[in-house]
């Protein structure tokens, strides 16, 4: 007996995953500060990549990067994950690695989706919060004096706070800044507060309004110099205010195919060079690097889909078992799986997460006009 | 060890049948790999607005310097499918074979592979071109028209004309000028195609 637990014991710690392996294999350092991961170059880095092109650090021609600048709203500005155990609770994190929602109503962005199991998502939240602070939940007793504070301190300056009847300040000149084109606008990422009671340690918010410092040293969030019975009171009105449900937005309908022909060039130009190309182009168009949907990355396995020209998007993919397959064949709602990607992508910005990745990965779905160009283009026949 | 296949096939694509004066030594333009994709992606523009004897120069004008498989790779697609519009299919068959065996499962190669063979004009090629492009147009991953066209005349020697007029009309559909798409007499026989030949049978085709 003592020698088969001998055997399983050992076999057992093995195949537990790692947290700061996963991290590396997730990539999250590409995007987030403070993972504690060595540091990657700057053209691994979408952030500072965004961040050097808006700043013209960036070696390309300057004509090339004044026409990106207007199209580069994205990944500007991300959540540092440094001091994160110190706040955010475990059950959460892994949730939100499951699931991501959007979080932070500023950013165009939010987390992808990544091709992660329950017992990694487990694994990686314990290496990110390995120990949550007890104490007991914010009272309740002080909700309408929270609100009358919330109001003063101009809280809705930088948050939002759906559900909760307060909006975001339409004067405010923080929000004004997060829509310039400035590089790295911290103001974007103020989280809307809806989801505090679900991602802080209860015991955390209290000491967080007093002194956001001291847990996170980074953090943008200021020191509001409460006296107790304030931070008591904005800390009630955050955890106890009532919320109203949150109303999913209804799934539209789709345009009609259009009439007229649509080419290849046209989807090319308005569709997958806009937008696909980032993460499914030639390796040679990005210095080695074809994004993660083709030469692989963010822990997804080399895909070999390259939508950078018209021999590439009809090679398709390379499914599981190595074999090639079409991005047009139809999946199970009978909608070809390039379609299905963009239209799945809309779906979880409901929150409504389904089997298919929703592509663009972590970024604002694809506009109306765009879904009906790509679907009359297969319609037709998919024309040069 | 892949790499290594892959590139021993480019350098046999590329030096095999280069002209004599493709690499002028001592004269030679070493380019960086970012001139080199900007010169690639060019001669890819040339070979689809038809300029095929343009998109050849482009890569044979100066010494490419090349540090990625995927270059070397899209740099011999654009030289064999010149070749191979422009008539030479010979070539064009030994390239994209060596491409085929360094890149197992390519489907532009594949489909490349099949039009060549299918203009070869022996049985065996036939019947390997059929094959080739017969999965391809099951699995819904021809890359472009001219593999539809090859497939349509293809059937139309086997007397399979419901299969040759689908595939006519694939073509038709992909293609931007649908007059290409018709069939005409079969290909001659390529004077120089007899090494070819040998690996794809010796009886021509009816």
């Amino acid at each position: 007996m003592l020698s088969l637990a001998l055997i399983i014991v050992p076999v057992l710690v093995a195949a537990a995953p790692d947290g700061a392996a996963l991290l590396a294999r997730f990539e999250c350092h590409r995007c987030h500060e403070g993972t504690g991961l060595t540091a990657i170059t700057e053209s691994r880095h979408c952030v500072r990549c965004h961040q050097a092109i808006l700043e013209d650090r960036f070696e390309a021609p300057k004509e090339a990067l004044v026409e990106w600048r207007p199209h580069l709203r994205s990944l500007r500005v991300v959540p540092s994950l440094a001091g994160i155990g110190n706040v955010l609770r475990r059950e959460w994190v892994e949730a939100f690695l499951l699931a991501p929602q959007d979080l932070r109503p500023e950013l165009p962005a939010s987390m992808p989706r990544f091709r992660m199991s329950a017992e990694e998502a487990s694994a990686l939240a314990r290496h990110l919060v390995p120990k949550e602070s007890a104490g007991p939940v914010p009272s309740s007793a002080h909700v309408e004096r929270g609100r009358a504070l919330y109001e003063k301190h101009r809280c809705g300056d930088c948050h939002a706070f759906s559900g909760s009847g307060e909006h975001p300040r339409g004067d405010s000149p923080y929000r004004a800044m997060t829509r310039e084109a400035s590089p790295a606008n911290p103001m974007a990422l103020a989280p809307d507060l809806r989801f505090t009671r679900e991602r802080l340690q209860p015991a955390v918010l209290r000491a967080w309004l007093e002194n956001p410092r001291a847990l996170r040293p980074d953090t943008l969030m200021p020191s509001l110099g409460l006296a107790p019975k304030e931070v008591d009171a904005l800390a009630s009105f955050v955890w106890h205010a009532k919320l109203e449900l949150e109303r999913a937005p209804a799934s539209k309908p789709r345009l009609p195919v259009l009439e007229r022909k649509v080419s290849y060039a046209e989807v090319e130009k308005r569709v997958f060079r806009k937008v696909c190309w980032h993460c499914h182009s030639s390796p040679d168009y990005n210095r080695g690097d074809g994004g993660p949907g083709n030469t692989g990355g963010l822990g997804f396995a080399a895909r070999r889909l390259d939508l950078s020209s018209y021999e590439g998007v009809a090679a398709g993919l390379l499914a599981s078992d190595g074999s090639r397959q079409s991005v047009f064949l139809p999946t199970e709602n009978g909608l070809p799986r390039l379609l299905a990607v963009m239209l799945a992508r809309r779906s979880e910005e409901r929150g409504v997460v389904s089997e298919l990745r929703g592509m663009p990965l972590g970024l604002p779905s694809m506009s109306d006009e765009e879904i009906q160009l790509v679907e009359t283009w297969i319609s037709q026949g998919r024309p040069r | 060890m892949r790499s290594k296949t892959a590139s021993a096939s480019v350098i046999l694509a590329l030096g095999a049948f280069a002209p004599a004066a493709a690499f002028p030594c001592g004269n030679a333009v070493m380019l960086k790999t970012d001139q080199a994709a900007k010169l690639v992606a060019k001669a890819e523009t040339d070979l689809l607005e038809g300029r095929y004897r343009k998109a050849l120069s482009r890569l044979y004008d100066g010494e490419i310097e090349v540090d990625s498989s995927d270059l070397e790779r899209r740099i011999s697609l654009v030289t064999s499918t010149a070749r191979l519009r422009l008539g030479q299919v010979t070539d064009a068959a030994w390239s994209f074979d060596a491409l085929h065996q360094a890149y197992p499962g390519d489907t532009i190669i594949e489909t490349r592979l099949g039009e060549t063979l299918s203009r070869l004009g022996t049985k065996v090629a036939d019947a390997k071109a059929l094959s080739l492009l017969e999965s391809l147009e099951k699995r819904d991953l021809m890359a472009d028209e001219y593999g539809f066209l090859a497939l349509a005349k293809l059937r139309d020697k086997t007397a399979d004309a419901e299969g040759r007029d689908r595939a006519l009309t694939r073509c038709r559909t992909m293609a931007k000028d649908a007059l290409m798409c018709t069939l005409s007499a079969p290909a001659k026989r390529s004077k120089r195609s007899a090494p070819v030949t040998k690996a794809y049978g010796d009886g021509p085709s009816s």
